[in-house]
């Protein structure tokens, strides 16, 4: 089972790139678990024809002990599993706890062991911010950690952030950086912007995603990009970059 | 608030904390358990039989607000550094209640940290002090397991582990003698019993035995681990009784034969009975394995159970309800004051993870063949007391 986070900054692409790549997988005939880790629980929103999922929180709210494994993970497109952390109303509660929760709710029910899946996605919201934020790298979650940004400069001080986290918990036996993801907005010499975090944070690029209006277009479908044009720049690349993750990444069985 | 729970008699069972502490108490390990300390910490000086007489390692973090608001784990491994240099325990049990939980306090990176720092090895437990004293036993005996058991050694014939024992559900060392007299004298060695007068070498051989016997829910967890990672099968159930501990006897030679795990008792009968003459309030597996010798002794399916958890707790209401459907209920002397009926016999089996030491005096020796069911009902003393 490969385990792999998705972490950057606000608004940067983490759920169409995740999405992407889970797509990519399945349609290589991977098992695909894709867990959205943020309060707006939208991560998986256009493996279900844009339709939002009820996200493993507000399940817990109304059914506690009794939800099963079955209310809490939703087969999407291509038979993708789907699963939405979810969280707080905005400006309240607890967020980072929340995470946590939503973890320990798919542990108790034996997720892993129960779905099998060949690779686990976690979609992590904007930034380390407190330890709820740190689950999907902690140890027993995601074995290693992408970071997507583009050349822009909020965009690369939030992946330097990222990687410092990461390099900090080592310790601990959390995740390690596989690497950083390119999604390009077309800024100047955005490449060799994201080519000198890559030196600073001791990493590379290990995709280099095109700034492609295919993906608006199928979101104004309500679907995948992967699954609408299958051909276009962006999912070529994409296709690039699951294949990138598995050759590089760790198979580890289930702990428990 | 949507539910409002008055207690005006019932007490709530010690937590998973209390659990933790309890296994690790004999086994020569520093415990530590990460919360603010203050009037919260009465895992060990109240729920712990134990802590008037025996020394051990148990150490509160005394967790701070502005450590915890700040996540600094850094005060914790050092405070775990120093007061492990001038004790220099065997090992160290990281466990703690609702408040780091809260802030998702990181387990198992801070174990690897104060490892690290002190070259000792550090387990840890990430219990939240919502759960029952069960949930902590038996996630402390797991990870005892998994990190110092030896699981190369072959398994013995007709060799039995006894799973889930602390004083919170056994109190005495003579209840724990009772039961491991009764499966000697049917046939069987006892190798190890998980965590209560074995000292933590005898512990590392459990994986000696060819069968494991749950005798409380806290077992649950470590023998379906030992099950999946070492092979050994295991079988659910409290030798209380002559005929019952018969039946335990019978269904570890089976179990030990097919390799098939299995209950001694009816445990779907129990799960759904809704009523009938004697009613057993307690700890699921013991309250269960007394209620099918109570069927045994009275020749009828007379006897249900009621095992009230620390997380959803159990309304009064519910439970003087329950009582009013049984002619005598069985149970710890906090519940009777929830009988209404003049005419309802209650016998008490007090527990110390739910009354505390209050009524320790009155503990039979509920376990083994000492244990006469009959004598019991009639409200007399079976197997004596301390």
């Amino acid at each position: 089972m490969y385990r792999i986070a998705i972490y950057g900054k606000g608004g940067i692409g983490k759920s169409t790139v995740t999405t992407a790549i889970s797509c990519a997988l399945s349609q290589k005939g991977y098992r695909v678990l894709q867990v959205g880790c943020d309060p707006k629980a939208d991560s998986t929103l256009y493996l279900h024809g844009g339709e939002r999922m009820t996200s493993i929180l507000d399940i817990l709210k109304k059914k506690k002990d009794l939800a099963t494994l079955d209310d809490l993970v939703e087969e999407g497109y291509n038979g993708i599993l789907c699963a939405e952390s979810g969280g707080p109303v905005p400006g309240l509660g607890c967020a980072g706890r929340g995470i946590a929760a939503a973890f320990e709710a798919l542990d108790e029910r034996e997720a892993f062991s129960i779905l099998k899946p060949d690779i686990v996605l976690y979609d992590v919201l904007g930034d380390v911010v407190c330890g709820g934020f740190a689950m999907p790298i902690r140890e027993g979650y995601a074995d290693q950690v992408y970071i997507v940004t583009s050349g822009e400069n909020m965009a690369i001080y939030a992946a330097a952030n990222i990687a410092t986290a990461v390099a900090n918990f080592r310790e601990r036996g959390y995740a390690t950086l596989g690497g950083v993801i390119l999604n390009r907005r077309n800024v100047p010499d955005e490449k060799e912007k994201v080519e000198t975090l890559c030196q600073d944070i001791q990493s590379k690029i290990v995709a280099d995603l095109p700034r492609d209006n295919h993906i608006a277009d199928a979101e104004e479908q309500k679907k995948p990009v992967m699954g609408l044009f299958p051909d276009c720049p962006y999912a070529q690349a994409v296709r690039g970059l699951a294949d990138y993750i598995i050759q590089n990444g760790v198979d580890r069985e289930d702990e428990e | 608030m949507s539910e409002l729970h008055v207690n005006v008699f019932a007490m709530t069972y010690t937590a998973d904390v209390s659990g933790v502490c309890s296994t690790m108490y004999e086994l020569g390990g520093m415990t530590v358990l990460h919360d603010p300390s203050g009037c919260n910490s009465t895992y060990t000086t109240h729920d712990e039989p134990r802590w008037y007489n025996t020394k051990s390692l148990m150490y509160i973090s005394g967790l701070d607000e502005m450590t915890a608001i700040m996540g600094d784990d850094s005060v914790l491994v050092r405070d775990v550094k120093k007061a492990a240099e001038d004790l220099s325990p065997r090992f160290i049990t990281l466990c703690g209640s609702a408040i780091p939980h809260l802030i998702a306090f990181d387990y198992k990176g801070t174990a690897h940290l104060i490892e690290k720092a002190t070259g000792i090895p550090v387990i840890p437990v990430a219990t939240d002090g919502l759960k029952l004293y069960t949930s902590g036993i038996g996630l402390a005996l797991r990870e005892w397991m998994k990190r110092f058991a030896d699981f190369s050694l072959p398994h013995e014939k007709d060799t039995v582990n006894l799973l889930g024992v602390t004083p919170i559900d056994f109190s005495r060392m003579e209840i724990v003698e009772e039961m491991k007299k009764a499966l000697e004298e049917r046939g069987f060695t006892v190798n190890c019993c998980a965590a209560m007068g074995d000292s933590f070498e005898k512990l590392q051989e459990i994986c000696k035995a060819s069968v494991n016997l749950v005798v409380s829910s806290a077992g649950m967890q470590p023998a379906k681990m030992l099950s999946a990672k070492a092979g050994i099968p295991f079988v659910v159930g409290t030798p209380i009784g002559a005929a019952f501990t018969d039946q335990v006897a019978q269904c570890l030679r089976e179990a030990q034969a097919d390799g098939k795990s299995r209950y001694a008792y009816d445990a779907s009968r129990f799960q759904e009975k809704e009523e009938g003459e004697v009613l057993v309030v307690g700890e699921k597996c013991a309250s269960c394995s007394l209620a099918q010798a109570v069927d045994g002794a009275l020749g009828r399916e007379a006897a249900f159970v009621l095992s009230p958890d620390v997380r959803d707790g159990l309304d009064e209401d519910a439970l003087v309800e329950k009582m009013k459907k049984a002619d005598i209920v069985i149970g710890d002397p906090l519940l009777r004051y929830g009988i209404r009926d003049p005419h309802t016999k209650f016998i008490a089996l007090p527990h110390e993870g739910y009354s505390g030491r209050i009524y320790r005096k009155q503990i039979p020796v509920f376990t083994g063949d000492a244990f006469d069911v009959v004598t019991f009902l009639e409200g007399g003393r079976p197997g004596g007391s301390a």
